[in-house]
């Protein structure tokens, strides 16, 4: 159960690299064992988000949520866009932000020789744009289950976008 | 519509800046490497200097180590001094021994001084056998603990004449492992280091049937540290094998017990392989074959600390020294960073499940045999009579109850 | 007047009684005003059977049956010409020269097909064959206790002029005899019915006649004076007798008759509509209705049509509450059904979850749904043209595209709730709210009327 929001990430693992899925899963390069797992942490907000702005398209009175001018698919299609861009910075930002910051250990930032001169860096600041994208990707899975479950009750979106 | 969008956007905004910093701030830690001027014992962290105990057969047979000035002098002379500067101990005893121990005081450059045949006659002592394994014998008994004994001698047997010079060794190889094996019940962290050296000899070498003859040639002498692992590590660290004079260390043959628990973890990034996130040091999933590359194995290293055990990189990196569990996998052996020391890769063909077990033998090493003389009738150049059973007695001791230092365990699920 | 009375009954203006039995009295068929008022009712009978859905819904909901299928009763004899019906080629020459006497030449010479073109005087004669039609036979026989009696007709006109006294005195007079010389069934209950009469006084006027016309509408007010003293003894014969009328005239193209006789709406139709309203609301009969023990009409009340103001354009604040009240909500309910339908539904229906596989694209292809809409360009089209009319009835603003301001005047039609919602999209957002509370047994042609009501009704209450 603790690994199910990491698993669903890792299906995108290719794209943003195997050393920040590790620093991800929250290993830590000096006691060499998994801490923190920042995929529960930045996958709950994403689930969150997207949850919050299902229920918000579906049922607040508000111009762009629960409106009849704004049941059409291209409509839960916009909301589906800015809860993906949202979370896509949400992840963006944590794993830029540890990048910077040297918070991701040195084991798996670069492959050193026995010198301990670095050989090959391991993750690069390209991969935090990469999982940002794959979180939205993410956010874009999560927001259609959650449409497909909470839309019934919806008055006037209950058939946006299908 | 603009202002829900600016709202939005600024919930937006200070939300990713909010998140963005509550990441972690982890520094690495650095790790603590001992000063060079104090021994720490890195098992307990007391910084308890031992007592140095050094023995120097005055049998027959040293006499031509010792006459006029030898690489042999220099070589003891340097290594005990090196060892007085080094501040290793602050109590350093010199003896001769031969079937008693005679003690010299600790003047270094009096006892170096009065290293010749003449003073080994006078004395004392029964100097006309060499019993190798009473001498060891002696020398555990007077080495208690956090003492350090350093016994100098050529490693000839002298069974005598008309004895059965085969049944002799084989007893002094069983009386040596006896003596061992009782010293390690009481004392069971010690560590055996031999050096094997050389130095220019002028004497008479006695051969198996004590019958002596006149040689003027390089004749190899061997030195046997015996003591606590710890204290023998610092010892090697304080005074290293490059630091002795004449020849130098040709060879070195060391042993401690095994089955030890050592850290070691499974390299990040070896192979194609998860790492079990519960026990990530010692278990990996989903082992896959490589994709690129002509030889497509399965592969995954391990990386271990292997610097408890005093031995040298040239033991540690023979692939032969290892014995793994799965005959799917052989193993290569790389130099790795800190913490650790060495690189354990394996590979396979073959995607295995289960547990691999990789056991650093304890062994003999190869040299042993190559420079034993088994025959003893006559002085043979760098070769010793039964230097090889005295270390086979040794070894048999120390792996009465396991033949391995270590065992890593990965599991592969 | 009957196409009037339908359509406020189509919007669900109160009406007293559950069922309503429309019989046409008229000579010319071919009238175009009647064929489209007996496709109109045949519409709304069609559309009504699909509006008793056991909920809230008020359109269409009285019920409106003909007898015998037939709207009109049909005079029996086909004979064209005034002097062929009286057979005065077959009479004595001493007959005959009465007959001249009586009757100009043009008048005998008279084809009847249209009617009888202002001549109260020969319809008298011709209609008094009134009792030998199967209507009057059908009449009798579905006729029940408690069901009512109200005649309409127009003073200045030829049929209805003449056919008004002689049809009461048919109703009252007892024993009737069928064609087949049998007692007409039920005749007693005819003879004590509750009967109210209006009598429209002239509204219209005609313009020159383009062809061999005798209707003259200079001639109108005469002949109006003619009728009423007559009528004097109709009292206490009775039980109440509106009356209406309008100075400010429209005046119409003149076509005596056939399909080319097609008059524009006209208020006072409306408002002679409301007089048959008012006879039938039980809440009305202690003022309208004064009968004494043996059911014998004591006294006649007369009625005559009010308003606020004497105004060439009339909107819903020119008329006294109690007519206000009553016709408001159920014509903009009604106005902003057919304005959704014919402005809104298509776009929409594609989007809206109150539509989702109910009212899909085949939905208004459905024969009870496009006869529905029929009825709404109708009720369109006599909105349009009552506002053509001298005396312009113009509640309603009818080129709007908006949803809720087509009500003109200072008049608050509804109470904003939900400011989220706006225009068309607030109409949308009702549907979809209310689609929910529909009973799931409805079919879906109910259902949609249903839901339309209650949708309408939720978000047009004009009260105060």
């Amino acid at each position: 159960m603790e690994e199910l929001l990491g698993n669903i990430y890792c299906w995108f693992e290719s794209i943003f690299g195997q050393y920040l899925a590790e620093h991800l899963w929250g290993y830590n390069c000096e006691t060499l064992m998994y801490q923190r797992n920042l995929f529960n942490v930045i996958g709950l907000i994403t689930i969150g988000i997207s949850f919050v702005l299902v229920l918000a398209y579906y049922y607040l009175p508000l111009f762009l949520f629960n409106h009849p001018r704004s049941n059409r698919w291209w409509n839960w299609l916009i909301i589906l866009l800015i809860a993906g861009i949202f979370n896509f910075f949400v992840a963006y930002g944590w794993t830029i932000n540890d990048f910077l910051n040297g918070n991701i250990g040195d084991c798996l930032m670069y492959t050193r020789d026995s010198e301990g001169n670095i050989i090959s860096q391991l993750i690069y600041k390209k991969d935090c744009w990469l999982f940002g994208l794959s979180n939205f990707f993410v956010s874009a899975m999560f927001f259609i289950a959650w449409s497909l479950i909470f839309k019934w009750w919806s008055r006037n979106c209950k058939y946006s976008p299908f | 519509m603009k202002i829900i969008i600016q709202q939005t956007l600024i919930i937006l905004f200070s939300t990713v800046l909010f998140l963005t910093a509550c990441g972690n701030n982890r520094k690495s830690k650095n790790g603590i490497t001992p000063a060079n001027d104090e021994f720490v014992d890195t098992m307990t962290g007391t910084s308890v200097k031992p007592i140095v105990n050094v023995y120097i057969e005055n049998s027959s047979s040293m006499d031509g180590y010792v006459k006029g000035v030898t690489e042999f002098e220099q070589a003891v002379y340097n290594y005990l001094t090196d060892i007085k500067i080094s501040k290793f101990t602050d109590s350093l005893n010199l003896n001769y021994i031969n079937s008693d121990i005679i003690p010299q005081g600790s003047d270094i450059e009096d006892f170096i001084e009065k290293l010749e045949p003449d003073n080994f006659r006078v004395r004392g002592g029964n100097r006309g056998t060499s019993d190798i394994s009473n001498i060891l014998k002696s020398v555990l008994s007077e080495t208690q603990e956090n003492e350090v004994a350093i016994l100098v001698t050529d490693g000839i047997f002298s069974p005598g004449k008309g004895k059965d010079a085969a049944q002799y060794l084989v007893n002094q190889q069983i009386g040596i492992k006896n003596s061992m094996a009782e010293y390690l019940k009481l004392y069971p962290n010690t560590a055996v280091i031999l050096y094997r050296l050389s130095s220019k000899f002028d004497g008479y070498y006695y051969n198996r049937e004590d019958s002596r003859t006149y040689l003027r040639s390089q004749r190899p002498f061997f030195i046997w540290l015996i003591g606590p692992i710890e204290q023998l590590s610092n010892l090697r660290t304080a005074v290293s094998e490059s630091k002795f004079k004449g020849s130098g260390v040709q060879n070195t043959f060391s042993i401690t017990t095994g089955n030890k628990e050592i850290n070691y973890a499974v390299k990040l990034g070896s192979g194609k392989f998860k790492l079990d996130m519960k026990s990530p040091k010692n278990a990996i999933k989903n082992l896959k074959k490589d994709t690129k590359g002509k030889h497509k194995s399965a592969r995954f290293s391990v990386n271990a600390d292997l610097s408890g055990f005093l031995l040298n990189d040239d033991y540690l990196n023979d692939n032969s020294n290892y014995d793994i569990s799965s005959k799917d996998f052989i193993v290569t052996v790389s130099k790795a960073v800190s913490p650790f020391t060495h690189q354990l890769n394996l590979s396979s063909d073959n995607v295995h499940k289960g547990i691999v077990s990789i056991k650093l033998k304890t062994q003999i090493p190869p040299w042993v045999e190559a420079i034993n003389d088994n025959d003893g009738s006559v002085p043979l150049e760098g070769k010793t009579y039964g230097i090889k059973y005295q270390i086979e007695g040794i070894y048999e001791a120390f792996t009465f109850s396991n033949d391995f230092y270590t065992e890593l365990k990965i599991y592969i699920n | 007047m009957l196409k009037s009375l339908t359509m406020l009954l189509a919007a669900g203006v109160e009406c007293g009684v559950d069922t309503i039995v429309p019989i046409i009295i008229d000579r010319d068929m071919s009238n175009k005003d009647l064929s489209r008022t007996i496709l109109l009712i045949e519409d709304y009978i069609d559309v009504n059977r699909i509006a008793d859905t056991k909920g809230k819904n008020k359109f269409f909901k009285t019920k409106i049956e003909l007898l015998n299928n037939e709207l009109c009763l049909q005079l029996k004899d086909n004979t064209q010409k005034f002097s062929d019906f009286i057979g005065k080629s077959t009479m004595s020459p001493e007959n005959q020269a009465l007959v001249e006497m009586l009757f100009s030449n043009e008048t005998l010479e008279l084809d009847m097909t249209a009617g009888f073109q202002g001549n109260p005087n020969i319809g008298s004669v011709v209609l008094n064959q009134f009792d030998d039609s199967d209507i009057f036979k059908a009449f009798a026989t579905n006729f029940s206790k408690g069901d009512k009696i109200f005649i309409i007709s127009s003073i200045f006109g030829g049929t209805g002029a003449s056919g008004f006294p002689l049809l009461r005195k048919i109703l009252h007079t007892p024993n009737v005899k069928g064609s087949d010389g049998q007692d007409l069934p039920n005749w007693g209950l005819v003879n004590d019915a509750l009967i109210g009469a209006i009598s429209v006084l002239p509204y219209f006027m005609v313009g020159s006649a383009t062809d061999n016309s005798l209707v003259n509408s200079d001639t109108f007010i005469d002949k109006s004076k003619a009728a009423l003293s007559y009528y004097k003894t109709e009292d206490k014969k009775l039980d109440t007798f509106y009356y209406i009328a309008d100075k400010r005239t429209t005046t119409y193209d003149h076509h005596k008759g056939g399909d080319e006789q097609k008059n524009d709406a006209h208020f006072v139709e409306l408002a002679s509509a409301l007089a048959i309203l008012d006879f039938v609301n039980p809440d009305k009969e202690k003022s309208n209705i004064h009968r004494n023990a043996e059911k014998k009409i004591n006294y006649t009340t007369y009625k005559e049509f009010g308003m606020n103001a004497d105004v060439a354009e009339i909107n819903f604040n020119d008329l006294v509450d109690e007519t206000k009240k009553l016709l408001i909500n159920p014509l903009s309910r009604f106005m902003l059904f057919r304005n959704y339908m014919t402005m809104v539904f298509d776009k929409e229906s594609k989007y809206q979850p109150y539509a989702r596989k109910r009212f899909n694209n085949d939905f208004r292809k459905n024969e009870t749904i496009k006869k529905l809409e029929a009825v709404q360009a109708q009720f369109y089209n006599w909105l349009q043209e009552m506002e053509k009319q001298n005396r312009r009835f113009s509640p309603f603003n009818l080129t709007t595209l908006s949803a809720f301001d087509f009500v003109k005047g200072d008049v608050s039609i509804n109470e904003s709730k939900d400011f989220m919602y706006k225009n068309w999209a607030k109409v949308d957002n009702e549907l979809n709210s209310q689609i929910g509370k529909m009973d799931k047994a409805l079919k879906n042609e109910q259902c949609f009327i249903e839901l339309f009501y209650s949708t309408t009704e939720e978000l047009i209450n004009y009260k105060n």
